[in-house]
């Protein structure tokens, strides 16, 4: 049994050290109440000190218990202590979730899904959008095939999924493990109201912690099924595109692109400039170097450049720094739609947000840096007949406002 | 020595004066494709990129993923303008034009137009 002999020190001896004793009541726990005059003197005038044992009757929620001479005051919800284990103590969680590993050892060779909805997403909404076809006389918007095709061939994906992406898509392993877990599932007592010594609550706890970690891992294993049944009709050359790109982790064709991030599941996405000038109020033209305009899966769509990079609309010459836009409520929550919105308008800033009458932005591509900046945009500047510009391989992009 | 880059460019000012289908595509923001239009040689020169591609704008029998494309044009144009090789499309469709070839070897004019609501950005 977890908790009993092999468990790691639960965070209930700090408890028991601070408390003492601990009084349980109704499935809440509560704590001796540490002497204080002013509630002392409140207790005696509510006449409650003369009764043997003494709940608030008119305090629905129960605030104060005495047992004998002590005084308890409510602490926390036994569930919820219970529940919220995995992030009050983690380290303590991850103990036990081992020991129940250990114990049921199917469990940990289940592997999570590589392939999330955020990289169908990715690839099968936000792609197509930023890529066209060779072919301009058949220009359509690529189909899931065409896309995956695309794919297909910039990673060199070979058309049948290997032995250990079937091992990993493999449903029916996952239900005979909700089986077993079904039947691995433990029986809870209650804990008796009353003062419970450590050791009591100890047992109880190690017993109830085992119940919400089953119960965790039950409710993962059925995630993971419901994500692996959406690929279940999908044919074998599909599954294999986005197992390759889920395993690679990155991808870039025609200048948009993708890279796993260091949090699980989450990907930084972004789309190149390409190379672009911009006009001064003197009418001297600057040459941009090509950047990426990223925005991440997680958090707020804010778009960024990934490289160390220098512009009007950037506060400094440095990696990641954040676009500065203005009047635009930029969306909060990851869709095709939203990544679409937030790169696009990243990329209107930088191309066309600069006003050379205005000079807006923190930045003026031809005033002397303010105190204390370094940018200037001097070794950028070239001639107005620069071969790339007359050749319109390199657009002045500003040139209308 | 001889300027070969400036010798294409002028071949392909030149290039403009044949007479050629025009396929505009009208692409909104950064996407990387847009709606496509044909006008056949005798039906563009006289007009102005603007009014070709309203032409394109206001047709009506658009299928059901180019009416999408034509909602995300009409979002960028709220607010925002046609822009074609970085300038305003107020000139002759062929003052933008390239010249592009089927498979099969025919030659075309090429207009690529991106509706953009500039950001404003800074301060």
């Amino acid at each position: 049994m977890i908790g009993v002999n092999s468990s790691p020190p639960l965070p209930i001896d700090y408890l028991y050290n601070f408390a003492k004793e601990l009084f349980i009541h109704s499935g809440y726990v509560y704590f001796p109440l540490l002497f204080d005059p002013d509630v002392e003197k409140e207790l005696k005038a509510s006449g409650l000190c003369s009764r043997q044992h003494v709940e608030i009757e008119n305090s629905s929620s129960n605030i104060l218990l005495r047992d004998r001479e002590s005084w308890f005051v409510k602490g926390m919800s036994l569930e919820s202590f219970v529940s919220s284990y995995e992030k009050l103590a983690p380290e303590s969680y991850n103990q036990h979730l081992e020991a129940l590993y250990k114990e049921l050892p199917f469990l940990s060779s289940i592997d999570d899904n590589p392939i999330t909805d955020k990289l169908c997403t990715i690839i099968l909404e936000i792609l197509p959008y930023f890529v066209s076809k060779n072919r301009r006389h058949e220009r359509k918007k690529l189909t899931r095939d065409e896309v995956l095709e695309l794919v297909s061939e910039k990673l060199n994906i070979p058309p049948v999924l290997p032995e250990h992406a079937r091992r990993i898509l493999n449903i029916e392993k996952l239900r005979v493990a909700l089986n077993s877990l079904s039947k691995a599932r433990p029986t809870c007592s209650k804990l008796p109201s009353g003062i419970v010594s450590k050791t009591e609550f100890e047992h109880w706890f190690s017993e109830s912690l085992k119940a919400e970690i089953i119960k965790n891992e039950r409710r993962k294993i059925k995630r993971s099924i419901a994500s692996r049944e959406k690929f279940a009709r999908i044919n074998e050359k599909v599954l294999a595109v986005l197992f390759f790109a889920a395993e690679k982790g990155s991808l870039e064709i025609e200048g948009f692109g993708f890279f796993a991030t260091e949090h699980e599941g989450e990907f930084i996405i972004y789309k190149r400039t390409g190379e672009y000038a911009l006009k001064d109020y003197y009418g001297r033209i600057y040459m941009f170097p090509d950047c990426r305009v990223a925005i991440r899966t997680n958090g707020t769509l804010d778009p960024f450049v990934i490289e160390n990079y220098k512009h009007p609309f950037l506060q400094k010459h440095a990696p990641g720094q954040k676009i500065c836009m203005r009047n635009t409520l930029l969306p909060s929550t990851f869709t095709a739609q939203n990544a679409i919105f937030a790169i696009q308008e990243g990329i209107s800033a930088l191309l066309y947000g600069y006003k050379y009458r205005k000079r807006n932005g923190y930045h003026s591509l031809d005033s002397i840096p303010m105190p204390g900046s370094t940018v200037t945009f001097d070794d950028y500047m070239v001639p107005k007949d620069h071969p790339r510009i007359l050749r319109g391989e390199v657009l002045v992009t500003n040139e209308f406002r | 020595m001889p300027d070969f880059d400036l010798e294409k460019e002028s071949q392909k000012q030149e290039e403009p004066q044949q007479s050629l289908p025009l396929v505009i595509e009208i692409l909104p923001g950064q996407a990387g494709i847009g709606l496509i239009d044909i006008f056949q040689p005798g039906s563009y020169e006289q007009k102005s990129l603007r009014e070709l591609c309203d032409k394109v704008l206001n047709k009506r029998d658009w299928g059901i993923e180019d009416r999408e494309t034509l909602e995300s044009i009409n979002r960028q144009l709220d607010g925002g303008i046609l822009l074609s090789k970085g300038k305003t499309v107020d000139g002759g469709a062929l003052e933008y034009a390239d010249v592009e070839e089927t498979e099969e070897g025919e030659q075309y004019f090429y207009v690529p137009v991106r509706a953009i609501k500039p950001q404003e950005g800074g301060t």
